[in-house]
């Protein structure tokens, strides 16, 4: 105890302080009631994100793409700054895996710019500002001539084999749906590895409490939408699920078995089933019952010893479904103002919801 | 040598019937400097001639198909010279007949070898992938009379077989593990035909890469890969075959192939030089820089090949009121022998020296390999630079000219090292003909002065001919020039007088420090005049100064600041040459490491394989690293404390018409 308080105070106290800046359900409302994306943008400028609105906002840049995606740099900056407390390096390992996530996305924009022989400069707008954070050869990686060369060149990197085992279908299939794939599941072997690999008993089981929960909420809707959106089979989804989460294999093939949304809300587990009895049966209010859910278990983890990992972990997942939200609100002001924030947003940042904390 | 080549402009008018002859003729002599009409009077009014683009493309057509049979045919070696320019129009059908021919004998070989390559590689890769599966010894014709069972072989990512195994619970089936590489699974998946479809899908999610096995396999496993590995031979043999008449077509044609690739190559430079020519009714214009020597012979052969019916005419710089007023650069053609000419690229690296100073890569050349082997002076490791310039040289067309300069460093190392006695760092195998530097390290900083001063007096010295020859005779008294070489030899004639016989006599010292002063006082005030008597001159004649007036004594201030810090620059510049000594100091105090390491790891025995071998990478080390110091230290001092005296640069560099640099296939 004494030793995780040694090394986790600072961090603690940064985590907490950078926590305390996240948006309250005031600043919610005041964007959900701005009349235009001016209005949204100055708003928000007058928030923690002030630096990174006040670029786009000097930079004149217009386009939505530049908001949605400039805005993730107050989430890198914080990935950043735990990055530089933390000395561990089983523990900066894991906070490194979730940012490849956001590595991965980039790779997924690179992979389809490559096929479709789009420049980088026709797909520079899709891009996370990873570059102050990412290892991987970016510069290097734009100037291959084909995807088969930019999957070579990743070969020793963490993406390296699974992209290398997905290549083959990549080719059979001649589409890139195969690589996206082993994409993110190559992120969350390496997250679920590096949960793993965490040298501290208290450290490993509350990081694994924070990113299970995660996991599993990030396994449903995405099941949900490669059976009812992407129409694939039971079995495809199941391969294609993520490591990590507290379910097993075998409930999570009876969630790719359900036919339809009511039928999937059936077969959930606890506490799942109850989170999203009620449903009205689209998968966006599926996504915000459990991501309101996911919110409240996360903040658990700030309850109780702040001495552990799980609080960075779930400060750094919080603010990305924060991030997240802004920029489905951002879109609602522009394409359907008439929207309410409660169909897009999770209550939880709209209301505040302590007692949701408190349940679990 | 010490100059650029003279130059004249050169202005072509003919006919557009004789077009292609003059550019056969302009290939020929390929040192012609072409000025883009655009940038004259005439270019400015539209009088621009366009590329032929028909035949341009042709030309590149058939560079295409040349290219493509060096390639195939894997042709190599330096691009032969072309005893004549080609004539473009004419020359394709020539061109392109002979490729024909040659595509026409080669091409039944190239089908067959690729053919033969291509079976041979995929029975060679059918066998390995066989290989796999024959730990589980696998009966093919049993597995084709299977009438419910659909089987299939394939590699899978171990990490991501329970997850197939789960999805594929709902259907009967059974993966049967064959054998396990690097987290990878050799397998084979069972299931009822009807199911096959559910199986598919499943594998193809989990990354299951199929072995591709064709129809029609009969018998076990291992029966199959020996038939296969029997019709190997066969097959070798066959792409041997072509292999050999492939090497006999290179043989043949390589040669050939490459002066018809050389030949469309220079076509298609001339062809693309039209862009630059202009045009009226039916007469092309064209103008450029033209070494002064070619001029007769250019204007005959013109003159013969269009019946006299084009005009051609020159001018000499001088002539050129553009030239005169630095509106126009005449550009750079530089004239040095064969050995000097690889400096050429150290001297552009700085930049291009203009017409009217001094071309100063022979001084650049003779300094560098001076410096460079008193610096890395030794026989074994001036022997290893020339080895590896002559390998570069022979072998890399592309660097030939830095073979060169390695080949010369390393002579000069070498003889250096016979002057030090030095082998490979062992000081006792040769007597040491001039000294040892660890030994006699005073008498070699003093010669590393003396070379710095001879070096800094020559900079000056050429810089005192590039003012007369620019006409600026006010530079004479600045700290740069005449004064300041003046009082720089002053001071060091008394530093010489000190050092070899000792103080200066009173007098001396008097008269010196009169000189000096004089001198330094030249320097201070000769910016306040020059600038006084240039106004006065600009008022008498009328014109407005342009700007605010000068303070006098802003003026003073700012020469007197000049002078003393010229004269500081003489003294760092001087001793900067000290490195010269301090880097073969260096040299020797590296090899003191590397035998004391070599003692230490042979426990003082001086002998055996850990000793020899801590030598050999030793020296190596040494060869590496102190070779890239000293070449960049030698740089470093031509360019900052040579160049900087007298070079001032921002010339043009010629550009031939046709690039003569050799070319590596």
């Amino acid at each position: 105890m004494l030793g995780a308080a040694i090394r986790y105070s600072y961090l603690n106290a940064k985590t907490r302080t950078m926590h305390s800046m996240r948006l309250r359900p005031s600043d919610w409302h005041i964007l959900e009631t701005t009349k235009d994306r001016d209005a949204f943008l100055h708003y928000l400028a007058t928030t923690s994100y002030a630096p990174w609105i006040t670029e786009i906002l000097e930079q004149k840049e217009q386009g939505d793409e530049v908001f949605e995606r400039k805005i993730f740099g107050a989430l890198f900056n914080d990935y950043r700054k735990i990055l530089g407390a933390l000395r561990d390096a089983s523990s900066r390992e894991l906070i490194l895996a979730l940012f490849s996530r956001f590595e991965g996305e980039n790779l997924k924009i690179l992979l389809r710019a490559l096929f479709s022989g789009l420049g980088k400069a026709g797909a520079a707008h899709l891009l996370y500002p990873v570059e102050r954070l990412s290892r991987l050869p970016w510069e290097r990686l734009w100037q291959q001539k084909n995807v088969r060369d930019a999957v070579k060149l990743l070969e020793k990197t963490a993406f390296g084999p699974m992209l290398n085992h997905a290549l083959s279908q990549f080719e059979a299939q001649g589409r890139l749906f195969p690589l996206e794939m082993a994409i993110d599941i190559a992120c969350f072997r390496r997250i679920d590895a590096a949960a793993g690999a965490i040298g501290s008993r208290t450290d490993r089981s509350r990081v694994r409490d924070v990113l299970g929960s995660y996991v599993d909420m990030l396994n449903i809707c995405h099941i949900a939408r490669l059976r009812f959106v992407y129409g694939l089979s039971p079995e495809e989804a199941l391969n294609y699920s993520y490591s990590g989460g507290n379910m097993d294999l075998r409930t999570l093939h009876a969630i790719a078995r359900a036919s339809d949304l009511s039928a999937m809300a059936k077969v959930l587990p606890r506490p799942f089933g109850g989170v999203v009895q009620g449903i009205a049966g689209d998968l966006t209010s599926l996504r915000l019952k459990l991501e309101e859910w996911l919110i409240g278990r996360l903040r658990r983890a700030f309850l109780g010893s702040p001495f552990h990992l799980g609080v960075q972990v779930a400060h750094l997942l919080e603010k990305e479904l924060e991030i997240r939200g802004l920029i489905s609100l951002y879109q609602a002001r522009i394409h359907s103002p008439a929207m309410k924030a409660e169909d897009i947003v999770p209550g939880i940042f709209l209301k505040g919801g302590e007692h949701l904390v408190q349940a679990g | 040598m010490f100059r650029p080549v003279k130059l004249f402009r050169v202005t072509i008018q003919v006919p557009d019937k004789y077009m292609s002859q003059v550019l056969g003729i302009l290939g020929d002599f390929k040192l012609l400097h072409l000025i883009n009409i655009n940038e004259t009077p005439l270019g400015k009014l539209g009088y621009v001639a366009g590329v032929q683009a028909d035949l341009l493309k042709r030309y590149e057509k058939v560079l295409e198909r040349i290219t493509r049979l060096v390639r195939e045919l894997e042709v190599s070696g330096p691009v032969p010279s072309l005893k004549m320019a080609p004539r473009p129009d004419r020359d394709i059908y020539l061109i392109d007949q002979r490729l024909s021919d040659m595509e026409d004998q080669v091409s039944s070989t190239l089908i067959q070898g690729r053919k033969a390559e291509k079976e041979l590689s995929e029975k060679r890769e059918l066998i390995s992938r066989l290989e796999l599966l024959e730990p589980a010894d696998i009966d093919f014709t049993r597995l084709s009379s299977l009438r419910f069972v659909h089987c299939t072989f394939g590699i899978l990512p171990a990490e991501n077989l329970d997850r197939l195994e789960e999805s594929l619970a709902d259907i009967h089936h059974s993966l049967v593990k064959i054998s396990e590489q690097k987290n990878r699974l050799v397998m084979a998946a069972f299931c009822l035909k009807s199911d096959r479809e559910v199986l598919e899908r499943a594998l193809r999610s989990a990354f299951f890469q199929d072995l591709e096995l064709p129809a029609g396999l009969k018998g076990p496993v291992g029966d199959v890969i020996k038939e296969l590995r029997e019709e190997l031979p066969a097959l070798e043999e066959k792409a041997r075959a072509a292999q050999e008449a492939k090497e006999r077509y290179r043989q043949k044609f390589g040669q050939e192939l490459l002066l018809l690739r050389e030949q469309a190559y220079v076509a298609q430079i001339l062809l693309r030089a039209q862009a630059k020519f202009g045009k009226i009714d039916n007469t092309y214009l064209l103008t450029g820089w033209l070494p002064v020597k070619l001029y007769d012979r250019l204007r005959d052969r013109i003159m013969k090949a269009t019946n006299g019916q084009a005009i051609v005419d020159r001018l000499d710089p001088e002539d050129i009121r553009e030239v005169r007023e630095g509106i126009i650069k005449i550009p750079i053609l530089f004239n040095n022998p064969l050995l000097i000419r690889p400096f050429e690229r150290l001297t552009s690296l700085y930049g291009t020296p203009s017409y009217e100073e001094v071309e100063p890569t022979v001084f650049l050349a003779i300094s560098f390999v001076l410096l460079f082997g008193m610096m890395f002076g030794d026989v074994g490791h001036g022997l290893v630079l020339f080895l590896a310039g002559l390998y570069v040289f022979r072998r890399i067309y592309k660097y030939m000219d830095y073979g060169i300069i390695l080949m010369e460093c390393g002579v000069s190392s070498a003889l250096f090292g016979v002057m030090y006695g030095s082998v490979f760092g062992l000081e006792d195998v040769i007597p040491a003909l001039w000294l040892h530097p660890m030994k006699d390290i005073n008498r070699f900083m003093m010669v590393s002065a003396a070379i710095g001063v001879g070096m800094i007096s020559l900079g000056l010295i050429l810089n005192l001919i590039n003012i007369f020859k620019r006409r600026r005779y006010s530079e004479l008294l600045t700290s740069g020039g005449l004064v300041g070489a003046l009082l720089y030899w002053l001071l060091a004639g008394l530093a010489i007088r000190y050092v070899l016989s000792g103080p200066p006599l009173p007098i001396e010292i008097t008269v010196a420090e009169a000189v000096s002063a004089v001198l330094i006082f030249i320097m201070i005030v000769e910016r306040p005049i020059t600038t006084l008597v240039r106004q006065r001159k600009k008022r008498a004649s009328g014109a407005k100064p342009k700007g605010p007036k000068p303070a006098l004594g802003t003026m003073i201030l700012e020469s007197t600041i000049e002078a003393l810090d010229g004269l500081l620059r003489f003294l760092a510049n001087t001793v900067s040459f000290v490195r010269v000594a301090a880097f073969a100091l260096t040299h020797a105090a590296l090899f003191v490491g590397v035998f004391s390491i070599a003692d230490m790891v042979s426990h003082g025995s001086a002998s055996g394989f850990p000793y020899y071998l801590t030598l050999v990478i030793g020296n190596i080390v040494i060869i590496a690293l102190e070779g890239m110091v000293v070449s960049i230290q030698t740089i470093r001092l031509e360019y900052y404390e040579f160049f900087s005296k007298f070079f001032r640069g921002g010339g043009e560099p010629f550009q031939p018409i046709v690039d003569q640099e050799t070319k590596e296939v």
